[in-house]
């Protein structure tokens, strides 16, 4: 029975009243609400303009694109005015961003993540103010020199190659000149801040949803709220330490630490039984989870064509399956479910398809923690050696980064690894890795169905369909609702619309923040409820490890060779564009 | 958790040295790393200077997958002419 505790699902029957008594329900509800709160916000809040901007850079795109053979100033221009307009720079926008902000980028002072005074704030300015004056120097002459070869190649009606080419440069070092110009425009527009109240603001938010739904559904609402303050408390640490200069080096985001610290007092002082009740995990994950089915935007699939395809979509499965089987046949994981979430944090995209392989397939706490753990570890090592390596061999930066984009699990290291490579490597890999992010969602569906229908059911006996029902995690509904309504409503609006108001309004300025918060507090109950005894039980023999490892490879090799056969044989002159 | 039949100064003290050794991670080993070579020296320095969010997981946790999309989309909804069509 206290094993069961650590499992996340239904029992195997089904009544009325599950909508209000069951956690899963409450996670559809609570997304339900942040997700319509945060869609009548943003939908009423759409940038001046906006159809009208749109048109007008798609016109002048458009028109670009017939006149050069390659993308001119203007058509980067024009592309660069359309990403200025989201609906989060609306007022609404900035002023729910400033209260819901996490703790800062910090090197060694950890106070600087929270508080800023307007002196800091200037002397940092100044600071910076040299590096960005020279960057926008050196970005005004760039685009210079990128319009003097453009207007060169045009001359000769851009039938030379050599003028093409030399064109093309310019362009990209002008690109190149602008990128760094912007990071350093960031760096003089520091403004005082203190993170003290709007935390506390934001416990209490989440503090109060929460504890209605522990409330309705009959548990101890009281003592939920009492350790909730803690658990939270450990979950601004895990921001913290995540934010840490050092840590961002590494990729060690806020779920390892939050892990890690709870792991740290739950192993020594003993977490205090009155945080006990707020160690809610898969309530705070399934809400999370919830909330990151509205992530899940179709349409994305289609930003990179068929070659991006092929890669993310056909090389994932492959590897997701070739790897469970190889865990049960060849290497005989003792735990199925284990054997599960890696394949998927390992195939997929880390952590993210670690939660929800994990909250669909039933896994222990342990499990998603050694899942997160392997991924942490070889997410550093690759995202620093891969880049190394394809400099190393010359290896074309869109091939580069689409096995980048394929292989390192977390989103974040594989744009940080891209982008030290080029512009051109960081949105090959991006997008891979973003085609790769929805996955998520085709792939805890599946994994639930086949829970429910192969590895729980008895062998011989056939599994009917209300038996199915009763054993389905309900979350997962609410997440494919979530999914299916905020793709349709980001079609309907138009890929230029839709990323204004759905994922640069909805999501990003609203959504993504609680769902972040979420995730941080499941992991932050996760490490306050985990033995390291019982933890290191399940590396018995290293299994894991091998299995990682052997997985791994063969997803080096398989999108290695997919994103060659696709970017440079079937689809060069798809490649020529990027 | 319980952790019984410890003494309270025992679990403190491994409290602290747990802490000792978040701090040691965090402010000797990682740097140390990062020094012994060229190669993660110059990639920490530019993951400084470009503020990538690489602790994040998901594609809207990074604001560059953001223009990575913004420039994919560009490229097939408006892809530039072959070479060898005339200019209009």
């Amino acid at each position: 029975m206290a094993e069961d505790k650590n499992i996340v699902v239904d029992e195997g029957k089904s009544s009325i009243s599950d909508l209000w008594l069951k956690e899963d329900y409450w996670a559809i509800w609570l997304g339900a609400v942040i997700l319509l709160v945060g869609s009548l916000i943003y939908f009423n809040n759409a940038p001046e303009g906006l159809d009208a901007k749109i048109a007008k850079a798609n016109s002048i795109m458009q028109e670009q694109a017939e006149y050069a053979p390659f993308k001119t100033v203007a058509y980067y221009e024009a592309q660069d005015s359309k990403g200025k307009l989201k609906a989060t720079s609306s007022s609404i926008g900035k002023t729910i961003k400033s209260w819901t902000s996490k703790p800062k980028k910090w090197k060694s002072n950890p106070l600087d993540a929270f508080y800023m005074d307007q002196a800091g704030a200037d002397a940092l300015n100044a600071k910076y103010k040299p590096k960005y004056e020279a960057a926008a120097a050196k970005t005004k002459a760039a685009k210079m020199a990128a319009l003097t070869a453009q207007e060169a190649a045009s001359q000769a009606t851009f039938t030379n190659a050599a003028l093409n080419d030399e064109a093309i440069s310019k362009i990209a070092t002008w690109r190149k000149a602008r990128q760094a110009s912007k990071k350093a425009k960031k760096k003089i527009k520091h403004k005082p801040y203190n993170l003290f109240p709007s935390l506390l603001g934001l416990c209490l938010v989440m503090a109060v949803m929460f504890s209605l739904g522990i409330k309705v559904m009959g548990k101890d609402a009281g003592g939920f709220l009492k350790g909730f303050f803690a658990v939270f408390a450990v979950g601004v640490l895990a921001y913290l330490m995540g934010y840490q200069a050092t840590m961002k080096h590494y990729g060690i985001g806020y779920a390892a630490w939050a892990i890690a610290i709870g792991m740290l007092v739950a192993n020594t002082i003993g977490t205090p039984k009155w945080i006990k009740p707020a160690l809610e995990v898969e309530y705070f994950i399934k809400t999370g989870l919830v909330l990151l089915g509205a992530e899940v935007l179709f349409s994305k699939v289609i930003a990179i064509g068929v070659p991006g395809i092929f890669v993310a979509w056909v090389v994932t499965p492959v590897v997701l399956i070739s790897t469970f089987i190889f865990g049960q046949k060849v290497i005989k994981m003792p735990s199925k479910s284990l054997n599960m979430v890696i394949s998927a944090d390992m195939s997929v995209c880390g952590t993210s398809a670690a939660i929800a392989t994990a909250a669909a397939c039933r896994a222990k706490k342990e499990e998603l923690t050694l899942s997160i753990g392997l991924s942490l570890v070889f997410t550093s090592i690759m995202m620093i050696v891969m880049p190394a390596v394809i400099k190393a061999t010359a290896m074309p930066h869109v091939l580069g980064g689409a096995w980048m984009g394929g292989t390192i699990d977390a989103t974040g290291a594989v744009a940080a690894a891209g982008a030290f490579l080029s512009e051109k490597a960081m949105f090959v890999a991006a997008t891979i890795k973003m085609i790769q992010n929805v996955l998520i969602g085709v792939t805890a569906f599946c994994v639930a169905v086949y829970w429910c229908t192969k590895v729980e059911a008895e062998a011989g006996k056939k599994v009917g369909w209300m038996e199915i029902w009763h054993r389905f995690p309900k979350f997962v509904i609410g997440f494919v609702i979530a999914s299916v309504i905020f793709s349709t409503i980001y079609t309907s609006l138009g890929s230029d619309a839709g990323f204004a108001m759905v994922d640069h309004g909805v999501i990003r300025g609203f959504s993504k923040i609680f769902r972040g918060w979420f995730f941080c507090l499941s992991f932050a109950a996760i490490g306050l409820a985990t033995n390291f005894r019982e933890l290191a039980g399940y590396f018995k023999g290293g299994k894991p490890l091998i299995l990682y490892v052997c997985g791994q490879s063969l997803n080096l090799m398989l999108t290695l060779t997919m994103a060659y056969i696709m970017f440079y044989v079937v689809f060069p002159e798809i490649t020529a564009k990027i | 958790m319980t952790i019984n039949k410890t003494s309270v100064f025992y679990r403190w003290t491994k409290f602290f040295v747990g802490l000792a050794i978040f701090w040691s991670f965090t402010y000797v080993i990682c740097p140390a790393i990062t020094a012994t070579s060229e190669d993660f020296t110059t990639m920490a320095k530019f993951i400084d200077d470009s503020g990538i969010e690489t602790g994040e997981f998901f594609y809207t946790d990074i604001e560059v997958c953001g223009e990575a999309d913004l420039g994919a989309r560009s490229t097939f909804e408006h892809m530039p002419r072959s070479m060898n069509v005339a200019v209009k």
